[in-house]
């Protein structure tokens, strides 16, 4: 039960109309309950009327009024202008812009990537030069185009950006810090695809410029002198800690960077490791929506829900109910439909009752390929169109088979097995996670004997 | 019917007459406001003269991020503040002024008197509130703003607005605990 001391401090707005919908309906329900809260919005009430008739029969005499009308100046009136906006303040405020913008620039620098803002540039250096040369420091160190324009061919020198070589030079000379060039020691074989999360403004810059990542232009293993690991590409030469502590400024090195988890996830993919994420997280179209329905039956609405989602091809999850301490009960669903089905979904769910709130994440954008599903499903043709199952989920699948096949009268549920994978080789629509809470309408509880008198 | 837009433009243009519109509008209310950050009549009058001045002179200036008449109730509520902060005058009782019956309860001289009883004392107690929370009574019971309208005109979260409103209502309910029984 709700705390007098908790209800009263909302009785004057729960009288000025001023609640919310779900905390109106619980005041009611505990003044249904409990006299003295009664009495006390009967007294609010009563003082409220007591000030608004205080001030009714107060009237401005008519000589008020001449009297205003007679201060007002001639002119029309001019909106004014503020002295912050013009004059003294004007340059002020440029320069303060001018500041901010300068700050920004050097912040954003400093935490941009050096080592994949300059790893294209830098590793074309490495990988076409000797290691110990790659590792002296700036001040023992030619200028890098005229070196890279005696080792590289013509046509790959254009793939550099042209302002990478500077800003890498500038890095070093505003931190003292060398290149991370031997910190990232990333596969070298260029994806197929731009990586999701490699935010260097120079690969961005060049993308969009060109429509070609810096990343597809890199030295090709066909090189001469240089290196490479099983056909993947040049090798980037680590560097060992004993000799990465003995250059200027290292104690300021940037710390090594780590890739985003989408860019983690592609390299996993190339390098054909495994990772624990569900394949339905991975899937980019996979949208989520949260609906918060209040409904006057709980346990009536939640049998409906069920079986819309059923009717809608949804695959229904786990379904919790709570009580909170006033005795209110909840509900929660969670399902995956199809993102076609999704809007008609809706549709039925937002009409068992009253929306409460709506927190909708991000809407499935429009159907677009995948890299990993369409790797995958280039992967499923080479294996012959079969998908390999693991042993549980394909005694899961017969099980579920067999007992589809002896209920008589129940609707056919696609499994979450197969509806993933559907999803992932785009045979199916995306899917769409659906998060359906159903809050039961507090009813007024049996007042106490005597209370409502 | 009072449209806002139209006034507001035809006071820029220097319509006279339009700004007759909005004194229709908004006399009476600004007029008991500063009654009651006032204290006296003449003093009233003074102080709705400098507001509808001050409305006048800054108009052109309301470029239309809230309604009209939160930006008016803005404007007078710091006029009211400026003459508090200037004079620091206690609030002086004006019963004479405000505590009239209306002339529905005549017949019944029991309920006037008892009216005028709770008139007085539910005015004694406004006055014993903090300035914070007999102006945040004044916007919302007396001038009927919404509890957003008051928020945007003192400048204050909605929640202090609430809260305010809840606390002043707890003081009032002290203050005038006996009288509201007798009269429910």
């Amino acid at each position: 039960m709700r705390s007098c001391e908790a209800v009263r401090a909302e009785l004057k707005a729960y009288c000025d109309g001023e609640l919310g919908f779900l905390t109106r309906a619980r005041v009611r329900r505990h003044l249904a309950r409990c006299a003295p809260c009664q009495t006390e919005v009967q007294a609010l009430r009563r003082i409220g009327e007591e000030l608004r008739h205080l001030d009714q029969l107060v009237v401005p005499s008519p000589e008020l009024r001449a009297r205003i009308l007679q201060s007002l100046p001639d002119e029309p009136p001019v909106p004014a202008r503020t002295p912050s906006r013009s004059g003294l303040f004007a340059g002020w405020t440029l320069a303060g812009a001018s500041a901010v913008a300068a700050l920004l620039v050097v912040i954003l620098y400093r935490m941009n990537p050096p080592g994949t803002t300059m790893q294209t540039a830098e590793r074309a250096t490495v990988t076409t030069q000797a290691p110990a040369l790659a590792e002296k420091s700036v001040t023992e160190r030619p200028p890098e185009r005229p070196r890279m324009a005696k080792v590289l061919p013509e046509e790959q020198q254009t793939m550099l950006h042209p302002k990478a070589a500077p800003a890498e030079k500038r890095t070093e000379a505003t931190t003292g810090v060398p290149p991370v060039k031997s910190q990232v020691n990333l596969p070298r074989r260029p994806p197929s695809f731009p990586l999701p999360s490699a935010g260097s403004g120079a690969e961005q810059f060049h993308s969009m410029a060109g429509g070609q990542t810096l990343a597809d232009k890199r030295p090709q293993p066909t090189e001469p002198n240089v290196p490479t690991v099983l056909g993947r590409g040049p090798v980037s030469p680590v560097a060992k800690p004993e000799d990465k502590a003995g250059q200027p400024g290292f104690p300021g090195t940037p710390p090594l960077q780590v890739p985003g988890t989408g860019e983690r996830r592609d390299l996993l993919a190339l390098s054909g490791k495994k990772d624990n994420l569900d394949p339905v997280d991975k899937h980019p179209k996979l949208g989520e929506e949260t609906i918060q329905l209040v409904v006057d039956d709980l346990e009536a609405r939640l049998g409906e829900v069920e079986a819309i989602a059923k009717a809608e091809d949804a695959f229904v999850g786990r379904t919790q109910k709570s009580t909170d301490t006033d005795g209110n009960i909840a509900a929660s669903v969670v399902m995956l439909v199809p993102a076609e089905h999704a809007p008609e979904l809706k549709k039925k769910l937002l009409a068992l009752g009253m929306e409460e709130v709506k927190a909708k994440r991000f809407a499935p954008a429009a159907p677009q390929e995948s890299p990993i599903a369409i790797r995958r499903a280039q992967a499923t043709e080479k294996r012959g169109g079969s998908r390999r199952r693991s042993t549980d989920s394909a005694a899961r699948s017969e099980l579920e088979d067999r007992q589809d096949a002896t209920a008589p009268a129940r609707e056919y549920v696609p499994a979450p097995e197969r509806l993933r994978a559907d999803a992932i080789t785009q045979q199916r629509p995306p899917l769409v996670r659906f998060v359906v809470r159903l809050q039961q309408y507090p009813r007024p509880a049996p007042s106490p004997a005597g209370t409502q008198k | 019917m009072f449209d806002e837009q139209r006034v507001l433009r035809r006071i820029r243009e220097g319509d006279k007459r339009a700004f007759e519109e909005l004194l229709d509008q908004y006399e009476a209310r600004l007029y008991r406001m500063a009654l009651r950050y006032t204290g006296s009549v003449p003093d009233a009058e003074d102080l709705t003269q400098e507001i509808f001045l001050g409305i006048y002179r800054s108009i052109g200036n309301f470029r239309g991020a809230s309604r009209l008449s939160t930006w008016i109730y803005r404007v007078a509520v710091n006029h009211c503040l400026e003459h508090r902060r200037k004079k620091r005058l206690d609030a002086v009782p004006h019963n004479e002024e405000i505590d009239m019956p209306s002339a529905d309860w005549r017949d019944d001289p029991v309920q006037v008197a008892t009216r005028q009883e709770l008139a007085t004392q539910v005015e004694t107690a406004l006055e014993r509130l903090s300035p914070l929370h007999r102006d945040v009574i004044l916007l919302h019971e007396m001038q009927g703003l919404t509890y957003q309208e008051c928020a945007a005109v003192l400048n204050v979260p909605v929640g202090t607005v609430k809260s305010r409103l809840s606390n002043a209502f707890v003081r009032l309910r002290e203050l005038l605990g006996g009288y509201i029984c007798e009269g429910s």
